[in-house]
């Protein structure tokens, strides 16, 4: 015959009456019409008197449940009918508690933590009752319990992430130990002090601080534990298990799973006692807080899956006192108690006989969990391991840059050198992840500090307080060639150009956000470096010039020759809000992007009405060089494509127009960004092309306009008609000479580009004054 | 990966189908009232239902049927619905065919009245006695003396067609644990029973002990159609003499007769039926968590209900569950109250590797509100 727990007394009938609150009354109701529950008996909990006005009465509805989907032989263990018994009333795990009362109910996943003996109590509800209640029906609660049942016995109930539910009638206490106790616990230089972390008196977590021996303080709020950290032997995985109610049953339960730990235990206690003594009564200590170091295997002789570190507070003894209750220590008899090793024994106090009165010691499980490492903070935050391990540099910690670096490392995503030779001013701080104590540190130290704060046992990032484009500089030299990915957040124009001419610079990605805050780019070279960021650049600003976004993507620059935001300004007026945001879409697709081979160059516009942010994808075109004299003249294949497009449309006559783009004296570069069509008054026969003047300066004012001041005029294309070739004729020649003298007032050179029938010319004349 | 078995609510009749994981379908018994057929009554329209089953399965055959007997409650309106090959006119497009028909001695061998001619349990004997002479097509159960005369008669030798015969206390060589993952043990009819009856029917027809094997466990389904307590008694005697009683043992017992009292003992009993010894055997071997079935309308607590004369009878479902509730089992379903009286649906069992439940799917109220049209709103 099936045996049942019987708690609670039995009330006479099923009259509702009987049960003292609506809710219960009401739950009857719903077991007595549902088919799968058959109400077997009333009873009445936690009262001894027959009042209905005590506060801690609670009803008790027994029911056997049966809904035929629990499959007839299950493994788990639960039966196709089981009897359960329904409560409502205060003090329960939650409102409504339902307890199985079948003795020998397996231990599964989704209990509440019972004491041995009692029944098993069901934890149908992941959610907190105060969401819960929101939806709540007597027959709702019906369905979820013969849900509970039949994903128990499938084993399809999977919330394994689900924290251990505590007892309700002791104190609880949570302990949080540091990310690397496994290993450094062994350490036998260091101790574990438990300290509260609490921010008010009532707090329930402690944390565990590994500290060197003997400058380990006492904490104001100390919570009176002897800390007892045991390493126990390989744990066969086994199913799930009911905690044990004391030593000896903790004790067992890992010895029939091949872990014994009493050796262990006695040993570790041997230790902990000086040999000048350990005081027998010790007011500060009340308890013994146990940590269990348990290596997990799958099958005996293999190797270990993981270390689990479980904690239990063994009650009303300290280390002491343990020590003699398991014969590691002995009374003597002066208050104190000595460490027993043999060589003692006989020269002083009393032995008596191995003692296993440790064994009835009452245990409590507690909460223990470890703190995050990097690879913990990926897993949480759905980001593989695969990739986010190497070297990167990020160039620029300021307000963008900051917020980058902390949300890779708070992702743990890349080991990040820092390079910025900037302070932390005062008025950093409100656009910088920094505080208010920050101010005077260099920018890479703060930023760097602030990930040690985070994560505190993971590698810090390297700080390097020194300007990213110093090739001078040691330091900076080897973290560059020692990184597979450059990230630029510096908003300046020279860093993305003179990093990215040198072929020692890994794959680089450039990112800022517009003047007004109000936009933001992404430039990324391709993996094999073929296009650099210096010719992203200038295609980028073509795509402002042709791009219906692009006439107000740089409003409010101060036309300085910078599109880089305005945060150095002790004036710039620009919202912590609009940085995060734009920091977060940055990082986000840096760290998506890069993963894959391609170049990229990305823009993102925010829109404050509707707060929506809007992608632009601007095509990547590949880089062409030619080298001119001094100077190197850069352009790209979509150029190429617009200029034989441009004169396909002309043919049979030439055609031409301006060339716009601007030049780079210290790196002597000239970047070709666009050319123009020819404008109305144009004059174009097959056999030359006069441009006209109608529009071309307003054409080019507005180039500058939108571009910061960047694009200008750098000189004039034309088209050579059917099946002729893009060499200069001796018009051309005088064109040339005329440009580049012009040009020479201003002191850069002068550009012709000639489209052929398969060629393409280009030919930089310098004027004499340059 | 399961076996099915569907009870389908008919009434106070009997329809179950056996589906085996490998596709294999066991009809047993079959009845279809034409009143069901414009839908408003609560009885299944079985014609319709099985044959969409079929459609949706892709198959136009039973591989076996069988016919625990030959009371109308069990063969109503079936040689309109399966293809009989002893007359053309039961053969053409749309009707099911049967690979293998299973009958009890006594459904060969039954003689009728003139009035009774045309009943369709003499069609069923003419196909079972058709597909006899032709030696294929047919298991029938039982070799009594008298079939031994009726085959002398028609000029075969018993040894011709003993490879059709199963005896009770033999498996049906048809399927086997190891290829179709069940056997079917045959209980009865006795060749006692067929020779000294005066009732060939319910006092001989097919008891089966169905064996499903999965995961390493039995799961032993006992399939009486219509039956009395002696002949339970003498089940239980003989499977005790051979030392069978693991095949009374019972995870899924389709209880005889639509839960008449008479299966269990001649007294109906005020409250409750008081079984016999042999009945009472038979329902102490229910497992834990096992299940019992009633093919029969709603069973009424009732002054009304528990005076009725016909099946069912509220006393002896009371003993069931008296019974169910000493072996731990699970539960007792009445095929014409699942889920509700108004609109029963087919009982599924499911046997997979975690055991026998009920293929049931959780449906919320929402959920059937938007399954069907609103009533119509004013």
């Amino acid at each position: 015959m099936t045996e049942y727990i019987s708690i609670g007394k039995v009330l006479p009938d099923f009259d509702p009456d009987r049960l003292a609150y609506d809710e219960a009354r009401q739950l009857l109701a719903a077991c007595q019409r549902h088919p799968a529950f058959e109400v077997v008996e009333l009873r009445r909990l936690g009262d001894d008197q027959e009042t209905d006005q005590s506060p801690k009465i609670v009803d008790g509805i027994v029911v056997e449940c049966c809904d035929g989907t629990v499959p007839s032989r299950n493994s788990v263990g639960i039966k196709n009918r089981e009897r359960l018994l329904l409560l409502h009333g205060p003090g329960l795990i939650t409102l409504h508690e339902v307890r199985a009362l079948r003795v020998g109910f397996p231990p599964t996943l989704h209990q509440n933590h019972v004491l041995r003996g009692e029944p098993a109590s069901l934890c149908l509800y992941f959610e907190p009752w105060s969401a819960v209640e929101r939806t709540w029906t007597p027959a709702k609660h019906l369905q979820r319990i013969l849900w509970w049942l039949r994903e128990t016995a499938l084993g399809t109930l999977h919330r394994s992430d689900q924290p251990l539910e505590r007892l309700y009638f002791v104190p609880p206490y949570q302990i949080v130990l540091p990310a690397d106790f496994n290993e450094r616990v062994a350490n036998p230089s260091e101790v574990l002090r438990l300290a509260s972390a609490s921010s008010r008196a009532n707090g329930t977590v402690l944390r565990g601080i590994l500290e060197p021996k003997n400058t380990a303080k006492a904490d104001a709020h100390d919570p009176r534990l002897d800390v007892l950290v045991i390493q126990v032997p390989p744990a066969v995985s086994a199913g799930i298990e009911r905690y044990p109610a004391t030593l000896g049953q903790l004790h067992d339960q890992l010895a029939t799973r091949g872990s014994e730990f009493s050796t262990n235990l006695i040993e570790t206690v041997k230790q902990k006692v000086p040999s000048e003594g350990l005081s027998i009564r010790n007011p500060h200590v009340q308890h013994i807080l146990l940590l269990l170091q348990i290596t997990i295997v799958r099958t005996e002789g293999v190797a270990p899956e993981r270390t689990d570190v479980t904690g239990f507070i063994v009650h009303d003894t300290n280390i002491a006192s343990l020590g003699i209750a398991c014969s590691a220590a002995f009374d003597g008899t002066n208050g104190k108690a000595y460490a027993n090793n043999l060589s003692l024994i006989g020269a002083t106090g009393t032995t008596s006989s191995a003692s296993d009165t440790w064994r009835n010691l009452t245990v409590e499980p507690v909460d223990v969990r470890v703190a995050f490492t990097p690879k913990d903070a990926r897993k949480a935050s759905g980001i593989p391991d695969e990739g986010a391990d190497f070297r990167g540099v990020l160039a620029g910690v300021g307000a963008l840059g900051g917020c980058m670096a902390d949300l890779w490392c708070r992702v743990g995503w890349g080991n990040w050198t820092l390079i910025d030779d900037d302070i932390l001013h005062a008025h950093n701080l409100v656009r910088h992840i920094a505080k208010d104590l920050h101010i005077g540190w260099a920018k890479v130290d703060v930023v760097a500090h602030m990930a040690g704060l985070t994560w505190p046992t993971a590698p810090k990032p390297t700080a390097i307080s020194a300007k990213v484009t110093d090739f001078g500089n040691d330091e900076v030299k080897a973290a560059i060639s020692g990184a597979t990915l450059l990230v630029d957040a510096t908003t300046t124009l020279e860093v993305p150009r003179d990093l990215s001419d040198s072929n020692d610079s890994p794959r680089m990605v450039s990112s800022f956000f517009t003047p007004s805050g109000r936009d933001s780019v992404l430039m990324l070279e391709d993996a094999t470096r073929k296009v650099r960021l210096s010719s992203m650049e200038a295609q980028y600003y073509r795509a402002i010039l042709n791009s219906d976004w692009g006439a107000s993507h740089l409003n409010g620059h101060h036309g300085s020759y910078w599109v880089g935001g305005g945060c150095r300004d002790l004036s710039g007026v620009l919202s912590q809000e609009v940085v995060q945001l734009h920091a977060s879409t940055l990082a986000r697709q840096i760290r998506l992007l890069s993963a894959m081979p391609e170049a990229q160059i990305r823009v993102w516009l925010m829109d404050d009405k509707t707060g929506a942010l809007a992608g632009k994808i601007v095509p990547v075109e590949e880089s062409q060089v030619a080298s001119l004299g001094a100077w190197r003249v850069a352009w790209d294949e979509g150029l190429t494509k617009k200029l034989k497009s441009i004169r396909t449309e002309s043919l049979p006559n030439e055609t031409g127009g301006v060339i716009l783009g601007y030049a780079d004296q210290k790196r002597k570069v000239i970047h070709i960004v666009d050319v123009l069509p020819a404008p109305t008054d144009s004059l174009a026969s097959r056999a030359g092309f006069t441009r006209g003047a109608t529009g071309v300066r307003e054409t080019i004012e507005r180039a500058a306009a939108l571009t910061a001041n960047i694009v200008g005029y750098l000189g004039e294309w034309h088209s050579h008609p059917r099946h002729s070739s893009a060499v200069p004729s001796a018009v051309d020649a005088e064109l040339l000479a005329y440009l580049a003298e012009t040009l020479a007032m201003d002191g850069v050179p002068g550009l012709m580009i000639i489209v052929g029938e398969t060629d393409i010319s280009i030919s930089l004349g310098e004027g004499s004054a340059a | 990966m399961a076996h099915r078995i569907i009870f389908y609510p008919v009434g106070n009749g009997d329809t179950s189908q056996i589906i085996l994981e490998n596709g294999k379908r066991i009809l047993m018994d079959y009845r279809h009232q034409k009143k069901t057929e414009d839908g408003t009554v609560p009885e299944i329209n079985l014609k319709a239902h099985l044959g969409q089953e079929l459609k949706d399965a892709g198959c136009d055959c039973f591989e076996v049927v069988a016919f625990t007997h030959g009371d109308k409650d069990h063969i109503e309106n079936s040689t309109d619905f399966f293809e009989l090959l002893h007359a053309e006119k039961y053969q053409g497009e749309g009707r099911i065919k049967i690979k293998t028909l299973w009958v009890p001695a006594a459904m060969v061998l039954e003689t009728a009245t003139n009035d009774e001619q045309s009943s369709e349990f003499v069609i069923w004997r003419q196909e079972a006695r058709h597909r006899f002479k032709e030696g294929k097509g047919i298991r029938v159960f039982s070799k009594p003396e008298k079939l031994k005369d009726w085959l002398e008669k028609n000029d075969l030798t018993l040894e011709s067609r003993r490879h059709l015969i199963t005896d009770a206390g033999q498996i049906a060589p048809d399927f086997g644990i190891a290829t179709d993952g069940v056997e079917f043990f045959c209980h009865s009819p006795f060749i006692k029973h067929v020779d000294e009856g005066d009732d060939l029917r319910n006092d001989a027809s097919l008891i089966f002990n169905v064996r499903f094997c999965k995961n390493g466990n039995n799961y032993d389904y006992l399939a009486v159609g219509d039956s009395t307590w002696p002949v339970l008694g003498d089940i239980v005697e003989a499977t005790k003499a051979h030392g069978n009683m693991d095949r009374l043992a019972w995870d899924l017992y389709n209880i005889p007769h639509h839960c008449s009292y008479k299966a269990l003992s001649d007294e109906k009993g005020e409250f409750e039926t008081k079984p016999e010894a042999g009945a009472k055997e038979i329902l102490l071997a229910g497992k834990e968590g096992a299940y019992l079935v009633s093919s029969s309308a709603p069973i009424l607590d009732t002054k009304e209900g528990r005076e009725q004369a016909q099946p069912p009878h509220t006393q002896a479902k009371k003993c069931y569950e008296s019974y169910r509730k000493k072996v731990g089992g699970a539960k007792f379903l009445v095929t014409m109250e699942e889920p509700n009286a108004t609109k029963p649906e087919p009982l599924e069992f499911k046997v997979d590797n975690l055991g026998m439940s009920l293929a049931r799917v959780a449906i919320s109220a929402a959920g059937l509100l938007i399954s069907k049209p609103a009533p119509r709103a004013g």
